[in-house]
């Protein structure tokens, strides 16, 4: 009988679907059952009494708990950041501009301009690697440390191939 | 001035669900049921056992036109409860049942 539920339209079926299902479970299958549900289904069809305006309002309220729920369960999954957490990924990224700044700088005086390692390349790396590696502690905290590094090492990556094609471009013109 | 709906027609547009629509509001009349318990009252009540297309055929009426409306419940199945504008419906009906039951009786006795 269940299958006879498909000869309603959509939006009866959503309204009254389970409700009905849970009637026509109650009742011993017939021949008299089958044509009632057959001319409820023809009636839907030809004077249906749900309009999308009902539907809209009494579906409201599920959309509603539906993004409660939602927020609820993104909360949930969410790494909580304590005070200590937020202190020690301000110390990690502080620390590492400050070393990788200085590696640039070394790396500048060396390469003397080259333009793959120059301001418009490598230095928007020095300060992008430090925020990402923080990231550990803050939204990554509740990550595996393999997650971590393959968040981290390809969010790098793909800032070190823009960079490249930048560099590259910087040296043709 | 705003003509006042004749709840007493309403019913009557309901076709050939008129009857289950008058037997499912006396049902509710006597507290919220879901449609398992709508119809097996009105089986003790009128004798008569509505199925599924029927029932929420009418249901479906009752509740566009306002006589009806859901209650919230955590179960699969809805309970429903007449509103007051259904009581005030299946009131105007009954009365008119019951004059047209007046008249004929009058003319049966006269027979």
């Amino acid at each position: 009988m269940k299958c006879m539920l498909r000869l309603y339209p959509r939006a009866w079926q959503r309204r009254y679907g389970e409700e009905f299902l849970e009637l026509v479970a109650t009742q011993r299958c017939s021949l008299a059952l089958v044509v009632d549900v057959a001319a409820g289904a023809i009636d839907a069809w030809i004077s249906p009494q749900i309009s999308d305006a009902t539907l809209a309002s009494a579906e409201k309220e599920n959309r509603r708990t539906l993004a409660e729920t939602l927020k609820l369960e993104c909360a949930a999954r969410a790494a909580h950041i304590t005070p200590a957490d937020a202190r020690k990924a301000v110390a990690v990224t502080l620390t590492l501009t400050v070393v990788l700044t200085g590696v640039w700088m070394w790396v500048m005086i060396q390469t003397r301009g080259n333009p793959y390692f120059d301001v418009m390349a490598l230095l928007p790396l020095v300060y992008t690697a430090p925020f990402a590696y923080a990231m550990r502690y803050t939204y990554l905290k509740t990550r595996s440390r393999a997650t971590q590094a393959l968040f981290i090492s390809g969010l790098l990556g793909m800032v070190a191939a823009i960079l490249f094609v930048v560099g590259l471009i910087s040296a043709r013109i | 001035m705003a003509k006042k709906p004749d709840l007493s027609r309403d019913l009557d547009a309901f076709g050939r669900f008129a009857e289950p629509a008058l037997l499912i509001l006396i049902s509710l009349a006597d507290g919220p049921k879901h449609g398992y318990a709508m119809t097996e009252d009105i089986a003790a009540v009128a004798g008569e056992r509505l199925g599924p297309g029927t029932l929420y055929g009418a249901l479906a009426r009752l509740e566009a036109r306002g006589f009806v409306e859901p209650m919230k419940s955590d179960e699969r199945r809805n309970p429903y409860r007449i509103t007051a504008l259904g009581e005030k419906a299946l009131k105007v009906r009954l009365a008119a049942l019951e004059a047209v039951t007046r008249i004929a009786h009058r003319r049966l006795a006269r027979a």
